[in-house]
């Protein structure tokens, strides 16, 4: 083969990037919305106004429970954060009883939330990795296959950038191919080591399901594994002797001390309400970086603390660190802006990337076949669709009516009927004509959503502002912040007019 | 706050690492600077951003502070191309002015 090695990492980095950056592209802009899911949930809950501490709105989801379930086998209590607003309780309900709901949410006075059916920003999260109207499993596969794709083109684009030193801070506009290569480069370059482990821990993060080899090889089943590295204490026998359960704050206390200021994530109790009652905290993932909390046990009538002699390997603490480091639930206020800013970057640089490849191919080709014909349109979709869908979901969350059947479905649906609308418009439109008029749509219905806010709720942008409402204020901010962006783009490509290429002089030695 | 100068003192090494590089003293000094001055700001941009991550660490903790600094060099970095591109596009601007008064 005459090609050298850059070469050919070049080769390798156009094809694994380009046939799976669509799919990146969505996967990028999910991940980094979802480093503020709290925020937006909280913004699509707009009814939930309560916030109380930690320990005063897990004892009120406990009288919550003892009300509306006495004698489940276990109560699960999702603790609410400094970021999230609401406390999720779901409950096993005993042995033989009707089926009956399991689940509630909560406000923090254990009064059940009125609000708008929605899944929020979990669904943004969630959709990185599990996708929508698919088995999950089929998702984490197509996901990771495309992850593994982002990592090799990582590593060939490194490979393939000589200059990277020296065009570190070059960017030059209205050059035409050469703009949008610069573009690739500065927003691939400038967040390197982010985009580096931001691949790498996200396979780590399904690696049991990527490399089930290690576990085949070393364990009877996939359980005995689980079962040994992350053991969970056999639940204790129903005494029937009845007996109140303990208050919750000197548990917290305890267990805040144990784990040096850290709070609790989860609140899990077996056989509530009988003399076996025990009560296991599991420490938040918001206070280290590791994320995967350690559980103590507490005896549920005394508060005593039942040792359970578990220790976590270094292997799985070296896991739980790369998790940590992915979902990055452990930043503060500038490190999660941080994050968010950097999977902003990962985002443009895929799109510049998937840009490059039309821009540089219109170049070269006298007349675009097939193949141009499908990118430039698939590009338009991505690039402009998505989004689009993601202003619909937000839109759709104040404007679908509150008593609607799966209003919650429904919200998602409107993601993708948003999508797939841009899609068409794009398939019957000249690509000029479909950049323009898309970009043009997403600015208009990102700017509409503190509009319609303000119209459907009283927690409008001035009222969030004045209250210091941040979450509210900044998701609102951030959304005209989208289409100052998107209206900017679209103003660009409107008055762009191609450069007519300069005759090119062919030395001896010119490369592929 | 001291993450604020952590982020100024990343800028200015990401200057000095900037100003070392002849293409970039054009675009924003609008001439060549002698290779003895270039390498010292190489080195004097090296020095800084060091200073920015013992800050960082100082300030948060070994592994909380060296979070922190990675992440706030991007937008050190991009503060410094935005400055480059702002100055090319001031050059064109005055280039294209002249032409016109010369018209």
């Amino acid at each position: 083969m005459k090609t050298g090695f850059r070469q050919s990492m070049a080769w390798l980095h156009t094809w694994a990037g380009l046939l799976v950056g669509w799919m990146l592209f969505v996967i990028f802009a999910t991940g980094t919305a979802a480093y503020f899911q709290e925020e937006i949930t909280r913004w699509m809950q707009p009814e939930v106004t309560v916030v109380r501490s930690p320990v005063d709105a897990t004892q009120s989801a406990v009288a919550f429970l003892q009300r509306e379930a006495p004698d489940a086998q276990n109560w699960f209590i999702t603790v609410p954060s400094r970021r999230s607003a609401s406390t999720q309780v779901y409950w096993v309900p005993p042995e033989g009883a009707p089926a009956g709901r399991t689940e509630a949410v909560l406000d923090g006075d254990g009064r059940e939330i009125a609000t708008r059916a929605t899944q929020g920003g979990f669904f943004l999260y969630r959709f990185h990795f599990d996708l929508h109207y698919m088995p999950v499993i089929w998702a984490r596969y197509i996901v990771g296959l495309c992850a593994m794709a982002m990592f090799v083109a990582l590593l060939s684009g490194i490979v393939t950038h000589k200059k990277i030193f020296a065009d570190f801070f070059t960017f030059r506009l209205g050059k035409g191919q050469r703009s949008w290569l610069d573009a690739h480069n500065v927003t691939g370059v400038l967040a390197l080591p982010f985009f580096l482990m931001v691949t790498y821990t996200g396979l780590v993060t399904l690696g049991t399901q990527y490399m089930p080899f290690g576990i085949a090889a070393q364990y009877q089943s996939e359980d005995t594994f689980f079962a040994q590295v992350f053991p969970v204490a056999p639940p204790a026998e129903r005494t029937g002797r009845p007996a109140p359960l303990t208050s919750m704050a000197p548990m917290f206390e305890a267990a805040s001390r144990a784990w040096g200021g850290a709070g609790v994530g989860y609140v899990s109790v077996d056989n509530p309400g009988d003399a076996s009652a025990r009560v296991m905290l599991t420490r938040s993932s918001a206070d280290r970086i590791a994320s995967r909390g350690e559980t103590l046990v507490f005896d549920g009538a005394s508060g005593a603390v039942i040792p359970t002699g578990f220790v976590e390997g270094p292997a799985a603490k070296t896991e739980s660190v790369m998790i940590g480091l992915h979902a990055g639930r452990y930043a503060k206020t500038l490190l999660r802006w941080l994050y968010f800013v950097s999977g902003l970057g990962g985002t443009a640089m895929v799109a510049t990337g998937l840009v490059l490849w039309t821009v540089k191919r219109r170049q070269k080709l006298k007349s675009p076949h097939a193949g141009l014909w499908l990118v430039e349109r698939l590009n338009v979709a991505a690039i402009a669709g998505f989004p689009a869908g993601l202003a619909a979901y937000f839109l759709s969350n104040r404007l679908l009516p509150l008593e609607m059947a799966d209003r919650a479905a429904w919200e998602i649906n409107c993601l993708f009927i948003a999508w797939g609308a841009v899609l068409a418009w794009t398939l019957a439109r000249p690509v000029k004509r479909a950049w323009i008029e898309a970009l043009a749509t997403v600015a208009l219905l990102f700017a509409a959503i503190p509009l319609v806010n303000a119209f459907t709720t009283p927690r409008n942008l001035l009222a969030s502002l004045l209250a210091g409402d941040w979450a509210f204020a900044g998701f609102e901010l951030g959304v005209l912040g989208l289409a100052a962006a998107f209206a900017y783009a679209s103003r660009k490509v409107a008055v762009h007019k191609p450069k007519v290429p300069t005759p090119r002089r062919k030395t001896a030695a010119s490369p592929a | 706050m001291s993450d604020l100068l952590a982020f100024l003192i990343a800028a200015a090494g990401f200057a000095g690492l900037c100003l070392s590089q002849s293409r970039h003293q054009q675009d924003i000094l609008r001439r060549a600077l002698p290779p003895k001055t270039a390498r010292t700001l190489r080195a004097i941009g090296y020095v800084a951003l060091t200073i920015a991550f013992v800050l960082a660490v100082v300030t948060h903790g070994p592994a909380y502070g060296t979070l922190v600094w990675a992440g706030l060099l991007s937008p050190a970095a991009a503060s410094l191309v935005m400055l480059c591109m702002w100055r090319i596009s001031a050059s064109q601007a005055r280039r294209r002015r002249g032409k016109r008064l010369h018209d």
